[in-house]
């Protein structure tokens, strides 16, 4: 894997050769073709960012997963203060894997808005080959188009074929039930759980800030097109001239957006609600004093 | 008449056949949206505008009292990466007692409904392409005289091609094809009503700037001819009308939503009476208030210049021409889960140059919005 510097280097070096090779081989000269290198550097440096945070999203993850496993050895030696300390751990460990993955879904962001612009430029830089070609009449000009065809192409190619960054929802707690586990480590394990379905519920409020944006946003497209619709029913608005706002985004558009979102809201309900369940048979059976002696 | 009679029944069940249909249909069939609309408002009308589609009465100030009703909904039928298919409807039922007239009082009642087909195809690397097919019914019982203004019936089929290319240097170009065949339902009273039958053939192009606010300049070619209308000229006995119109219109699209555009019109006919040049300003604005209000306001501010001077005004608002200004205000809330309510004010005003005429309307509504499936 190329690291993030690496990556910028090569990009750079690059957008040097490309600069050179335009410069003397006198390609057709399309006003675009600064504006692909720019968003070209621009994708690079969000792929970077992006594998850059992914990279420290994992090492948190590992660095709970050590926590984790800390807490339940702590937890069979029945050393109380260990407990205690490797509790305190999880939590710490737990906090820091949350901001790693909100910092993980913001370059995500990022790197998706970069590769939508980039491809919509390559497929405007091939269109404007294409007329190009059809009007020059040179053979060594045509040729020059044409490997210039090729290699966009071929780009447009690779960069569907890399990966799209998703979403991600932490992972549910693997604590589970042990016959060893004494009232005092099932209310700790009750805690951690307690603990991640509160971040799950941090997350959920997130979430439920962007639903809340976007169905603002709808609510105002659709009252705005009520209110057109009913003005216009019966006639009495004259019809007038060509329709406006045709590169308004449509409302499906929005539509989906709020059925994805909606979709991770039940996820993250559904795991909040199996976690207060586990961590409420932790403490009941802790309460209870069945395993006590 | 054939088309009024195949058309009628098939709006008066839709709105039968859209309740008894669950949210979700099967396969890629997806509900979109639907609203009903239920309101009543009070009405003034004033003016001296005659028509010559409407029955004759001298009263010169009319009032209603109004009810409605309309159903709107979308629906998906197809759609994938490539392709996407939808129906859109839209029907309403319009109840008016009307007083102030001097011969008798009317009680007009409305019947409209419209369907469009919308099919969007993508077109390789160029951009993609629209289809648009769609048929409208009108029915009007117990028309009344001016000055209280109901749109005559008619029935009309239209179609439209659209192509809109991808951005070249951050510009949007789009270019359509578009006809309409009108009819309108004559009675024995209003046989004239016939006269504004029409066949259009038109085209537009556009180029649309910018992304969170756009521009979109267009200009367009309308050729519309009258089969019914008459020029008293026997080399040339048939209406036909060819109208030029140029505009821009900007919009805004932020957490607010506002759209401002301006057109002018030519037309020019080989008969003189309806030869003029026109000039609309267009304004709509939504914008959210405290306490979940929302409010949106339209404009459609009109002037208009005939070439020829004639004695008798014949042209009416939305009969033949864009000759009226419309302004309209609503302030809207939730007022429970799915069902929102609005208050509504509406002007409107068109002028003859001759003699002048005028018409005028004021309105205040009272409307409930509900949406089943949000």
């Amino acid at each position: 894997m190329i690291s993030p510097s690496g990556r910028l280097r090569t990009s750079l070096l690059l957008t040097g050769c490309f600069s050179i090779l335009t410069a003397f081989c006198a390609p057709p000269a399309f006003a675009q073709e600064d504006r692909l290198v720019q968003l070209g550097i621009a994708h690079d440096q969000a792929v970077a960012n992006y594998e850059a945070a992914e990279l420290a999203a994992r090492g948190r993850e590992v660095d709970y997963e050590e926590a984790s496993r800390i807490f339940v050895e702590a937890q069979n030696a029945g050393d109380e203060e260990a407990l205690n300390q490797a509790f305190v751990e999880v939590q710490r460990a737990l906090n820091l894997r949350v901001q790693a993955d909100r910092e993980l879904e913001q370059r995500a962001e990022e790197l998706r808005e970069a590769r939508r612009n980039l491809l919509e430029a390559k497929r405007i830089y091939t269109r404007d080959l294409l007329a190009r070609a059809e009007l020059e009449t040179d053979p060594v000009e045509l040729r020059a188009i044409s490997v210039y065809l090729d290699n966009n192409n071929q780009e447009i190619a690779r960069i569907r074929l890399l990966p799209e960054p998703e979403i991600t929802l932490e992972p549910l707690p693997g604590l589970e039930f042990e016959t060893t586990d004494g009232p005092v480590e099932l209310r700790q394990k009750a805690g951690v759980l307690d603990f991640q379905a509160n971040r799950y519920q941090e997350q959920l409020d997130y979430f439920q800030q962007q639903l809340d944006d976007l169905r603002s946003e709808q609510d105002l497209f659709r009252r705005s097109s009520d209110f057109r619709a009913d003005r216009s029913r019966f006639g009495d608005r004259p019809p007038v001239g060509a329709q406006a706002g045709q590169n308004a985004p449509r409302p499906e558009q929005l539509d989906q957006q709020i059925r994805e979102l909606e979709a991770f809201q039940e996820e993250l309900t559904r795991r909040i609600e199996i976690i207060k369940t586990r961590a409420a048979d932790f403490r009941r059976r802790a309460g209870g004093g069945v395993f006590a002696q | 008449m054939i088309l009024r009679r195949l058309l009628l029944p098939f709006f008066l069940t839709l709105p039968a056949g859209v309740v008894a249909t669950p949210g979700h249909l099967h396969g890629q069939v997806t509900w979109q949206d639907l609203v009903f609309t239920g309101g009543m408002s009070a009405e003034w009308y004033d003016g001296n505008l005659t028509a010559v589609t409407a029955p004759p009465d001298p009263a010169t100030e009319a009032s209603a009292a109004v009810g409605e009703f309309g159903l709107r909904g979308r629906v998906t039928l197809v759609q994938d990466e490539k392709r996407s298919l939808d129906l859109r409807f839209d029907s309403g039922l319009r109840q008016f007692a009307a007083g102030g007239f001097v011969f008798r009082d009317y009680a007009p009642r409305e019947l409209v409904g419209r369907v469009d087909l919308e099919y969007w195809e993508t077109a390789g690397s160029w951009g993609e392409v629209g289809l648009f097919g769609g048929v409208s019914g009108r029915n009007v019982d117990d028309r009344p005289p001016m000055p209280l203004y109901v749109q005559p019936g008619h029935h009309t089929i239209d179609g439209r091609v659209q192509l809109r290319l991808r951005p070249i240097n951050e510009v949007s170009y789009d270019a359509q094809l578009f006809g309409e065949l009108a009819d309108y339902g004559t009675t024995a009273v209003t046989p004239q009503l016939a006269l504004l039958d029409r066949m259009v053939l038109g085209s537009e192009v556009g180029a649309t700037w910018g992304s969170d606010w756009t521009i979109r300049g267009h200009a367009g070619f309308r050729y519309s001819e009258y089969k019914n209308q008459g020029t008293f000229d026997p080399e040339d006995p048939l209406r036909r009308d060819k109208t030029f119109n140029l505009g821009a219109t900007w919009s805004l699209q932020s957490n607010f939503l506002a759209e401002v555009g301006l057109e002018g019109f030519v037309n020019r006919s080989n008969s003189r009476r309806p030869e003029y040049n026109a000039l609309t300003l267009r304004t709509v604005l939504s914008v959210p208030l405290p306490e979940e209000f929302i409010l949106n306001f339209s404009a459609d501010l009109t002037t208009k210049s005939y070439l020829t001077e004639t004695k008798d005004v014949l042209l009416v608002p939305g009969e033949e021409a864009d000759n009226a200004s419309v302004v309209y205000l609503e302030a809207i809330r939730p007022l429970f889960l799915n069902l929102d309510g609005a208050v509504r004010f509406g002007w409107t005003r068109a002028e003859a140059e001759a003699g002048n005429e005028y018409y005028e309307r004021f309105g205040a509504s009272l409307l409930f919005r509900y949406r089943p499936f949000n």
